[in-house]
Parts: structure tokens; C-alpha cells; sequence
């Protein structure tokens, strides 16, 4: 009888702190998990806010305005037909 | 003796004492009874509420995209600032702060706003909308209390104004939902919303989810994204293009449409006056005005400004009588004054009368006797047939939402001077698309196409391609030839000779038609066209129409030279050699 209710008692023991362990590190994890969980919608927060900033680069009227500031100029003449390819050219 | 008098004291208390705690068991055991057994559904749900935490997974919306896969209307993350106004107590010192991080021009506006939703006797109130990721990490460094922020997605425009006709923008519906107004954005807000997902978790006390606990996700549907045949850079420029034009002409509105005469595919499509569908103002874009005349801000007028189209319908009429072999070329008739007809006198443009005319002549000085002489040869029934088959007085069918039908009244109905007046394009109502459309059976041999402007739609795991849908043979191949020359010679030695640009052919069509107005039609008030293509190349077919323009009311010296200049624009773009 005293043996039972010793080892009743080791079980019992072993299976708290067992418990408490788990619970300890599913805690941990779950702050883990939420920090991580923080990052990844911070991340896609500046994956969204380069790709705006990209977009706007991109645009006809900011390249435009980049061009007419690197001293291009637009097109005055009209397109010419190219000349006929001579027989060397051909060859 | 005392001792006995004790024990039964004892027994007496000690029997009270059982019967107390087996009555208070027997209530606890009545009580668990209720609790677990009886209500054992309401202290679940109770429980399940304070544990379990449902969340939705907003779904991304759709993208939509020119045919080269640059974005017109994509998301970006931004940031609604909220407020516990009952846990602020220094509330002026908290909207300085938040102004701070606001562009300036807006403070005053919004500190105000914020002020009157900050005096409110309310738990919860939303402060501002729309803050950048920048913004927001500004103002959370403040570490103001009281203070919290939620992410909206919103709609991100990141070419302006550009195609914001053909787009249309996004904004709340009656639900509280928000939804695609005008243009794809509502023609497509189907494809383009998706589906929210949710998740269903366990959290602890302090709102962090339990790893352990129960867990179900129900991932979003992502929307599709919307690939459309709009090349950008063709709509850039005719963008600043017409921009120019309505300016320069001093017209009351203008659009300009470009599409491939030979799949139906519309290449560029704009409406001027434009506004920004990333930031709209309501009050100001609903009507916009331009010298006293008013323009409808979110109208796509290239679908929706029905019009008598005048002129530019001739060559419809007259393609008629040729595939029905009632005329050539060459058919000679007489103009020799103004005629009537029902008691109505129909006179030419410029009152000008030329004697002997063949059908080369009408289209070059575009003789209304001479149009109105044709339309009789082909007769109300056949000529009203031969328009419907052109498309004009139906809907085009193109995927944009507010495509408004034109009109053709029944021919049974008609006069003989509602066919003359029908012949020279008065009495019947057409949209600039169905015109251009109408046109391109010229440029492509006698086959009338369903304008396209959406491309494909993707999904996640496949694409949806949409192809060019033939709508049928209006004309026989040689009359579309023929109606191509003559429309050569139109241009060559009409009224528009005098803008043409010099390398290339084009053959196209003037319409200057009198606006209506009670009781007539207003001489000063005109709606200027041109519509026409480069036939060696057949790249592109373009329509341009302004209404009122003041310069001139004359489409000759207002859209013919518009048009000229964009297509040169074009040829430039499309590498077009000159054939001429």
C-alpha cells in the first residue's frame, strides 16, 4: 500500500513538472510565433511599400520627367524609311 | 453523567454538521447538475466566446494591367489611426502629435475633424485613414496612449490620372463594403474582389494565440488580376495629346479612342476633362466645367456621349449603296440647289452647290444633297438594316461598365426626311466607340468586331485568355476596298488636305454635327469628329470628338488636326515606315 501511494506520488510529481515544462515552452513559442507573426506583416508592409515606390518610379510621367532631365528632347522629324540594303549589306 | 451529557452534545452537533454539509452538497450537486448538464450548451458558447478569437483574412483585390503588364491599378498597405477618446486626458497635446506626422496642407483640415471625433462621447473613434507605413511608424515611436492602428488595404493608382475613364475607382457601397465604381473596376469587381478568408483561434488572457490550442484557417480567395489590351503608351499620349487639343480648341469635353482595326482591340481609350481615382473628390469630379459648360467627371464619354455623329456617317451610307450595287464610284448625280424633302429643305454644310457630282466628290466635300440622294437610293428598310449590321443604334457589348445604347429609330417609322437626315448622320444617336467601330469594317475588309479591352484574366493557378469575337460580315470585301479609297481621296481632297501629315496616306472621315437644342439645332454648338486609319499599315484605327469647340466649330480645323498630330505621334511609336 505504501509503495503505491509512493509511486503514485513520483507519477504525480513527474507528470506536474512535466506539464509545467510544456507549458513554459508553449509559452515561449507562442511569443515567438507572435513576434515572428509582427515581422512577417512588417515585412510585407515595406514588400507593399517598395512596390509603390517602384510603381511611381515606373511611371510614363516620372520617366518622362527623368528623360526631359537627362536632356532628352522629343522626337520633331517624322520616322524615315530605312535605306535599301545594299548587296554587301544583304549578303 | 456530564461526560454522557457531552457525547450526546457532540452526536447532536456532529449530526447538524453532516446535514449541512450533505445539503450543501446535495445544492452543489444540484448546481453542477444545472451548470453541466442543463446549461452545459450556454456555458460552452460563453466559454468559446472568451477563448476563441475569429478573424478575417482580407482578400487581396485584383490588379489591373496594360497589355505590356504595367500596373493602372494595383494595393498598397496603408494605416486608420484610431482612438479610446475616454482614455486620452490631454487631448489637444495628442492632435498635435498626430498632426505632426500629417502633410502640412492637410493639418488644419484634419486637426479640426479630429478634434470634433475626439469630443464625441464614444469608446471608439476612427481618426484618420490613409497613412503610409512611414507615417505610421512615426507616429507609434510618439507611444501616444490612447491611440491604436489597423491596417486597410486601399487602392493604389500608381499612373494618376492615366486611363481613369476606362478604369473606373473603388469606394464604399451602402454595405460598408467597398466595391468597383464605373469602368473595369465595376464591370469586373467580381474577378477583381475574391473571396475573404478567416482564421478561428484559441487566445489566452492577454489576446496572444495558445500554440496548443484549437486552430482553423480558411485561406482567401485572392482576386484576379485583369490584364487589358491598353497599350500605356499609346494612352499616354493621346492622354496629353487631347489635353492639349481641348485646351488649344477650347472645346467643352473630348475623347480619343485607338484601337486595332484588325482584332477589335482597343489600344488606347481617353476622355478629357479626367480625375485622379486615387484621390477623389466627389463634389468636384461628379460634374466638372469648362467656360460655363458642364462635363460629367466619371463618365466614360467614349461609351456613354450618344451624339448625332453628322458627317462621318456617309461613308456608311454610301458603302451601303455600293454593296448593294445601286452605286459606284463614279455614279454621277446633280447638285443643283438646296432640296426638299417632307416639306423640309435640306441644304450642304456651306451652302455651296457644285452642279455635276459623282460619289468620290460627296465624300470630298461631304454633300449633304448628294448623301441624302444616295440614302433614297438604298431606301428606309435597307438602310436602317446596313446601319443596325454596322452597330450603331445598339449596344457595342465591350466589357466597361456605363456603355449607353444608341439610337436608330424603327425604319417603318421614318420619312423621307428622317432618311435624308439619317443619311448625313443627323436624327440618329451613336457613341464614338460604335463610330470608330463602324469604321474599322473599312480598314479590316468588311468585318465588324466586338471592341475588346480586356485581354486575359489570371487567377492564382491559371489564365483566362479572351479572344477578338467577330461580330459578322457587314460588307462585301470589295465594297470595304473601295470605301478605303474613296475615304484616301476624302482626306486627300477634303477639307482636312490642309492639316494632313505629310509621309503617310490616311483615309478618314470629318463630322461636324449641330448640337440640338430645343426647337432646333444650335449653329454656334457643334460636335467635331474625325475618324480614320493608316490603310498601308492598318496599326491603329482613331476616332477624336470634341464637343463645343469655340476656336472654330468646324471638325476640319479642330479634330482633323488633333488627330493628325496624334497619329503622327503613333506612327513614331509604332515604327510605322511612311508610305508615301
Amino acid at each position: 500500500m505504501g509503495k503505491l501511494l509512493k509511486g503514485s506520488l513520483i507519477l504525480f510529481v513527474i507528470s506536474f513538472l512535466g506539464q509545467m515544462f510544456i507549458a513554459n515552452q508553449v509559452s515561449v513559442k507562442t511569443k515567438e510565433l507572435n513576434a515572428m507573426n509582427t515581422e512577417l506583416a512588417k515585412i510585407r508592409s515595406q514588400i507593399s511599400d517598395i512596390n509603390q515606390e517602384v510603381f511611381l518610379e515606373s511611371s510614363l510621367a516620372a520617366l518622362e520627367k527623368r528623360a526631359y532631365a537627362l536632356g532628352f528632347v522629343k522626337m520633331q522629324g517624322a520616322l524615315k524609311n530605312p535605306a535599301k540594303p545594299t548587296i554587301a549589306s544583304a549578303l | 453523567m456530564f461526560a454522557q451529557r457531552l457525547k450526546k452534545s457532540c452526536d447532536q452537533r456532529f449530526f447538524v454538521l453532516r446535514l449541512i454539509i450533505l445539503l450543501l452538497s446535495f445544492i452543489s450537486a444540484v448546481r453542477l447538475f444545472q451548470i453541466q448538464i442543463l446549461d452545459h450548451a450556454r456555458y460552452k458558447a460563453r466559454a468559446f466566446d472568451q477563448y476563441s478569437d475569429l478573424s478575417s483574412l482580407p482578400a487581396r483585390r485584383g490588379e489591373i494591367l496594360t497589355a505590356d503588364g504595367y500596373p493602372l491599378a494595383s494595393n498598397q498597405t496603408s494605416y486608420l489611426v484610431y482612438a479610446e477618446p475616454k482614455k486620452i486626458s490631454n487631448k489637444s497635446e495628442v492632435l498635435e502629435k498626430i498632426s505632426s506626422v500629417l502633410p502640412e496642407a492637410e493639418r488644419e483640415k484634419q486637426s479640426q475633424k479630429m478634434l470634433e471625433l475626439l469630443n464625441l462621447d464614444l469608446y471608439w473613434v476612427a481618426l484618420v485613414h490613409n497613412l503610409t507605413p512611414k507615417q505610421r511608424d512615426q507616429l507609434a515611436q510618439l507611444n501616444i496612449a490612447g491611440i491604436g492602428f489597423e491596417e486597410e488595404p486601399v487602392r493604389f493608382y500608381p499612373e494618376g490620372t492615366l486611363a481613369a475613364h476606362v478604369l473606373g475607382f473603388v469606394a464604399e457601397k451602402d454595405t460598408g463594403e467597398k466595391g468597383g465604381y464605373f469602368g473595369i473596376e465595376a464591370a469586373f469587381d467580381g474577378e477583381l474582389k475574391g473571396k475573404h478568408g478567416k482564421v478561428l483561434e484559441e487566445r489566452d488572457a492577454l489576446g496572444s494565440s495558445i500554440l496548443a490550442g484549437g486552430f482553423l484557417k480558411v485561406a482567401p480567395d485572392n482576386g484576379k488580376d485583369v490584364y487589358l489590351t491598353l497599350d500605356r503608351t499609346v494612352q499616354y499620349i493621346i492622354e496629353q495629346r487631347l489635353r492639349e487639343g481641348v485646351e488649344q480648341y477650347d472645346a467643352a469635353d473630348g475623347v480619343v479612342i485607338v484601337s486595332d482595326p484588325l482584332d477589335g482591340s482597343i489600344l488606347g481609350m481617353a476622355t478629357f476633362p479626367t480625375y485622379d481615382p486615387s484621390d477623389l473628390d466627389f463634389a468636384q469630379v461628379t460634374v466638372s466645367e469648362r467656360s460655363g459648360r458642364k462635363s460629367h467627371g466619371y463618365k466614360n464619354l467614349a461609351i456613354s456621349a450618344l451624339y448625332e455623329p453628322g458627317s462621318v456617317m456617309k461613308p456608311l451610307t454610301v458603302s451601303s449603296a455600293i454593296d448593294l450595287g445601286e452605286a459606284v464610284p463614279e455614279t454621277i448625280y446633280y447638285d443643283n440647289g438646296p432640296v426638299s424633302y417632307s416639306g423640309y429643305v435640306i441644304d450642304n454644310w456651306d451652302g455651296k452647290h457644285f452642279g455635276q457630282m459623282n460619289i468620290i466628290l460627296l465624300l470630298q466635300k461631304s454633300n449633304n444633297i448628294g448623301a441624302a440622294w444616295v440614302g433614297h437610293l438604298v431606301g428606309s428598310e435597307r438602310l436602317a438594316a446596313y446601319f443596325s449590321r454596322y452597330g450603331i443604334g445598339g449596344l457595342s457589348g465591350i466589357d466597361l461598365e456605363g456603355e449607353e445604347t444608341g439610337t436608330l429609330r424603327p425604319y417603318k417609322d421614318w420619312t423621307d426626311i428622317d432618311l435624308a437626315t439619317a443619311s448625313f448622320g443627323q436624327g440618329i444617336l451613336a457613341s464614338p466607340l460604335q463610330v470608330l467601330y463602324a469604321f474599322n469594317v473599312f480598314a479590316n475588309g468588311g468585318i465588324l468586331y466586338k471592341p475588346r479591352i480586356v485581354a486575359k484574366i489570371v487567377s492564382q493557378d491559371k489564365a483566362s485568355l479572351i479572344p477578338a469575337k467577330e461580330v459578322g460580315r457587314v460588307v462585301k470585301k470589295e465594297t470595304a476596298d473601295i470605301v478605303s479609297d474613296l475615304l484616301v481621296k476624302a482626306v486627300e481632297g477634303g477639307e482636312s488636305k490642309y492639316f494632313n501629315i505629310k509621309n503617310y496616306v490616311v483615309a478618314g472621315k470629318t463630322g461636324t454635327a449641330q448640337i440640338a437644342v430645343a426647337g432646333g439645332y444650335d449653329p454656334t454648338k457643334t460636335n467635331a469628329t474625325f475618324v480614320g486609319y493608316l490603310p498601308a499599315s492598318k496599326k491603329f484605327s482613331m476616332i477624336v470628338k470634341l464637343r463645343e469647340p469655340q476656336t472654330s466649330p468646324y471638325a476640319a480645323e479642330t479634330a482633323v488636326p488633333l488627330w493628325m498630330t496624334i497619329a503622327e505621334d503613333l506612327a513614331k511609336y509604332f515604327s510605322i515606315p511612311p508610305d508615301k
